[in-house]
């Protein structure tokens, strides 16, 4: 089967894209994954990130509406394809395949 | 409240269009937000720091997309960019091979003399209070004009100190030329040091609060004491083998004990007070064998006077007190003598007392800046010949959507890149200068290149500069073409900036070249000049000798001296005297009283010591009355013409048996015809030479030819024997002469290297265009030669060209040359004419050098079967 690839990263910002249904733009993005993944995150790299995930065909984008706070500027407003969602599902399932071998989660999750 | 600025301009710059505006929306929302969370001013932090992050993920990863991107830092359009430079210069490896050439001499001669400008305006520097340094100079004011002395009185220190407390720092210190030095050995003899070509000092401890040193051992608070002395390490080594030479004894000039209480780092190569001996000031009277002159009337050049001044007094409150201070001092002087601050910074430079020119410097300067406009044109001449070749490029370029600021960049790149590697080759050429210089000029012409960040800030300067001359031109012409015509070939020569713009641009070059070869033959017929002048005395076979360095000679010693050289078969005459008629060390001016007149003259009058064989020696004529009797002191005076016209009389005879008053009575006995006392630079002085034997410091031997290496020997042998606490040291009076135009010599080799290096740059780019014309017109050739053309007509094809722009860049450049040059000969009192000869000289040298460079290629052209050159279409 040939799939493009995700990186770890990209899984995440694609995956936001996909909750934020149609309102997810650069800054709005970055403040969604710090807050719900608590890591450090740059405004260029989610830019290159979304600039990747297009080229490969997952989130389409179009423009939307100008703004004052962004200086009369347009957002660019991104939008999961149905190629993206299908390898968000293919992930998903390859992960559950998995855990569901997995013995004994519960002590994993101690040791670590 | 917005976010930075520059940053958002920086943002614009190398993020490409389309993407601006998303990017730039969300920066701003970021920014707005974070002002709320985290305050104003670290949000502006943030708003750079993420900036930044956009800057390095955009440059270079930029990949080909269907959006349009950032003119400048395509990626894509840069590696093409680079291709088809390489393939122009791998197609075109001759012009390539001028162009580097051609920049690389310029760039490299041009650094070595920007090098050597910054050297002699940094000489000094260092000191911390280099600003606030002067130097208190004797000034006299003449009819003439005013002439600075950079001597002053003993009292000059005393008087400052006690009259001007505010003044910071006062110290005085006296010179002595070539001490000599004697390190006592346990049981043996003496070892003897004659640090020749040095000057050696006496100093107020106070010059090393105005001057930095740096102590080793010990430092200068002994030297309040009299016989203590401080050494540089240098010496120390030399004497001692060590630099832990505190408390050891050594003796100066044979005649004073003194413990060295002090050992200071070595100078740099960039001062112009590098006295390796320093004796403390105290020591002075037991090294003369007697006080010091006291008084205002006494001047000498070796005692000088430092201050350093701060706010409590400063050089302008100084010139208020000048009248009040000679007023008090030397109140006969108030209407002559001034005793002026010169700051430290124009001492290197001031040339009365003995600096290095200025104009000298900025006339290599200004051969610097013509090095590399001739650099420059030869690239502008070569690139524009050869934008035909490459209109189709320009023309394919255009059409596929090139703008006119993307070409000129290109073009503009090619030429960094060509200068980029012309630099490489300009630092070879500068290491091998910097080498050539250090051998051939070192001691003669103090310079030596030191590093520091500034010549590689030169370099930077020059490399820019480069570029943009050479490069600004071509890339306008080859961006501005129209792509219809540059795509149908259709493109001219009149069209590449026409051969108007090369022809006046090669007339320049012409023009310069030709202004360097007249300088270059105005130096040398100068110089030619001057040396071979009659200066009014005999100068060949007379040998020098120099008395023991001692302030009062030994008249015993002296005649014994005279018996044994005499006694030598090949010596003819012998005569003691203070030097050699030119005379440029040790010059004592005074201003004296004629006859009964009740005020002193106006004129100053150098004073020499001879005794009565001097002017049958060096053969001076007499005038009027006769020589002076053989005596040991003074009594009768010898005066030169100058001196009788001075007083405004205009019969020498009537001067014979007057009195000349100076500090007693002499009577003038004789008149001399005017002879060259210091060298042609400078005019005959009034003059007087009266005896006195104490005073001597010179041995004149006239030889007969003959085996002048054994003389030498056995005059050594003699001198060592009769005086074993000196040091033999001899010299031709000829020899001495050609000292004295040390600085002339040094500037015409200069001139001589970078204007042949200016000339052959020419000459490259020269032979670079006919190479083209020759490509360019092989076909002309051809139908020529079939036509019946022969090869004189050929030549002449090429050749008529080129004569007429050199006769129009003679005319530009034989008025700027003529006053140039002129204005460099007024530095000479006497001084050759510029005549028309010197600028045929010119003509016909560059004419020459244009002929071989042009007809090379030419007989090549000329010469080629028309079959051949006409056979591929």
């Amino acid at each position: 089967m040939k799939r493009t690839y995700l990186g770890e990263f990209e899984e995440i910002v694609l995956l936001t894209v996909a909750v934020m249904e149609g309102s997810a733009y650069g800054v709005a993005i970055t403040h969604e994954i710090i807050e719900q993944t608590g890591r450090s995150v740059r405004l260029n790299q989610i830019h290159s990130a979304l600039e990747r995930l297009e080229d490969k065909g997952m989130v389409k984008s179009e423009m939307g509406e100008p703004t004052a706070e962004r200086g009369g500027r347009r957002k660019r407003l991104f939008t999961v394809t149905a190629y993206g969602r299908r390898t968000l599902q293919e992930i998903q399932e390859v992960r559950v395949s998995f855990w569901s071998r997995l013995l004994n989660p519960l002590k994993l999750t101690t040791s670590l | 409240m917005s976010p930075p600025r520059l940053a958002d301009r920086l943002l614009c710059f190398f993020l490409s269009d389309d993407r601006l505006e998303e990017v730039q929306g969300d920066l701003h929302e970021e920014f707005r937000w974070q002002v709320r969370r985290v305050g104003e001013r670290r949000a502006r932090w943030r708003y750079w720091w993420d900036v930044l992050g956009f800057s390095t993920s955009c440059i270079g990863k930029r990949r080909a997309s269907n959006h349009s991107t950032n003119l400048l830092f395509s990626s894509t359009m840069l590696q093409n960019y680079a291709k088809i430079a390489w393939r122009n210069l791998v197609k075109n490896q001759t012009y390539a091979l001028i162009n580097i050439t051609g920049l690389g001499l310029g760039i490299g001669a041009a650094l070595l003399i920007f090098a050597l400008v910054r050297y002699h305006y940094a000489i000094d520097k260092h000191h911390q209070k280099y600003g606030h340094i002067y130097r208190v100079l004797t000034q006299f004011i003449t009819p003439e004009g005013t002439f600075d002395i950079a001597g002053v009185p003993y009292d000059m220190g005393k008087a400052l100190r006690n009259d001007y407390p505010a003044i910071e720092n006062v110290a005085m210190i006296e010179h002595y030329w070539d001490p000599l030095v004697s390190v006592p050995v346990a049981n043996g003899p003496d070892r003897k040091f004659k640090e020749a070509h040095k000057i050696g000092a006496f100093v107020q401890p106070a010059y090393f609060r105005i001057f930095d040193y740096n102590w080793i051992a010990g430092g200068p608070t002994d030297l309040a004491q009299p016989n203590t002395v401080v050494i540089s390490a240098e010496n120390a080594i030399k004497y001692f083998g060590t630099t832990q030479v505190i408390g050891k004894l050594i003796k100066l000039n044979a005649v004073m004990n003194t413990r060295i209480v002090g050992v200071f780092e070595n100078y740099r190569d960039n001062t112009d007070f590098a006295y390796p001996i320093m004796a403390s000031w105290a020591s002075l009277r037991e090294f003369y064998g007697g006080p010091l002159t006291e008084g205002f009337d006494n001047i000498n050049g070796g005692t000088q006077c430092f201050v350093s001044l701060n706010d409590r007094f400063t050089q302008a409150d100084w010139d208020r007190q000048l009248v009040a201070f000679v007023k008090k001092y030397k109140p006969k002087g108030v209407k002559d003598t001034r005793f002026p601050m010169q700051p430290l910074r124009d001492i290197h430079f001031s040339i009365n007392t003995g600096g290095v020119s200025q104009g000298l410097i900025w006339s290599l300067f200004a051969i610097g800046v013509f090095l590399i406009i001739t650099a420059s044109i030869n690239f502008v001449n070569l690139a524009t010949a050869q934008a035909l070749n490459r209109s189709r490029e320009v023309g394919v370029r255009k059409v596929m959507g090139s703008t006119r600021a993307q070409l000129f960049w290109q073009f503009m790149g090619e030429t960094a890149l060509l200068t980029l590697a012309a630099t490489g080759l300009a630092i070879v050429f500068f290491q091998i200068g910097q080498q050539l210089a250090q051998e051939y000029l070192h001691g003669v012409f103090r310079f030596t290149f030191y590093y520091d960040p500034s010549v590689l800030g030169w370099l930077l300067i020059l490399i820019i500069v480069v570029i943009g001359l050479s490069g600004l031109y071509p890339a306008l012409v080859l961006a501005g073409f129209k792509p219809v015509l540059a795509l149908a070939g259709r493109i001219t020569t009149r069209q590449v900036g026409g051969f108007s713009v090369r022809r006046s641009l090669v007339i320049t070059q012409f023009a310069i070249s030709q202004m360097l070869i007249v300088g270059l033959v105005v130096i040398a017929s100068q110089l030619e000049y001057i040396q071979t002048k009659d200066l009014g005395f005999r100068q060949d076979a007379i040998l020098t000798i120099n008395l023991p360095n001692s302030p009062q000679q030994d008249i015993v010693r002296m005649n014994t001296f005279r018996n044994l050289a005499m006694a030598i078969p090949e010596v003819k005459k012998l005569s003691y005297s203070v030097g050699g008629p030119p005379q440029s060390g040790w010059i004592s001016q005074t201003m004296i009283k004629f006859d009964t007149r009740p005020e002193p003259e106006k004129f100053t009058t150098q004073q020499r010591f001879i005794d009565a064989e001097y002017i049958n020696l060096y053969g001076l004529k007499l005038v009027a009355g006769r020589n002076l009797h053989p005596a040991d002191t003074s009594r009768e005076v010898l005066v030169n013409e100058a001196f009788v016209k001075a007083l405004g009389i205009r019969n020498p005879k009537e001067v014979l048996g007057k009195f000349v008053h100076n500090g007693r009575g002499l009577e003038i006995v004789g008149v001399l015809k005017n002879f060259n006392q210091t060298n042609l630079r400078n005019k005959i002085e009034p003059l007087y030479l009266t005896t006195r034997a104490t005073r001597y410091h010179v041995a004149n031997l006239q030889l007969h030819n003959g085996n002048f290496k054994r003389v030498i020997d056995r005059l050594e042998k003699e001198y060592n024997q009769l005086y074993p606490d000196s040091y033999f040291s001899a010299q031709f009076v000829d020899e001495q002469l050609q000292e004295n135009y040390v600085q002339e010599q040094t500037m015409g080799r200069l001139v001589n290297f970078f204007a042949g290096i200016a000339v052959a740059i020419g000459g490259l780019g020269l032979y670079g265009l006919v190479l083209f014309m020759a490509a360019q017109k092989t076909k002309e050739i051809g139908v020529r030669k079939v036509l019946g053309a022969s090869v004189g007509n050929i030549l002449w094809l090429f050749g008529r060209e080129f004569f007429q722009l050199i006769v129009i860049a003679f005319l530009v450049a034989t008025p700027v040359a003529w006053w140039v040059m002129n204005h460099w000969l007024k530095d000479f009192v006497y001084r050759i004419d510029i005549g028309p000869g010197i600028f045929g000289m010119a003509l016909l040298v560059t004419v020459l050098i244009a002929s071989v460079t042009v007809s090379f290629q030419s007989i090549k052209a000329a010469l080629t079967n028309p079959v051949k050159s006409l056979r591929s279409e």
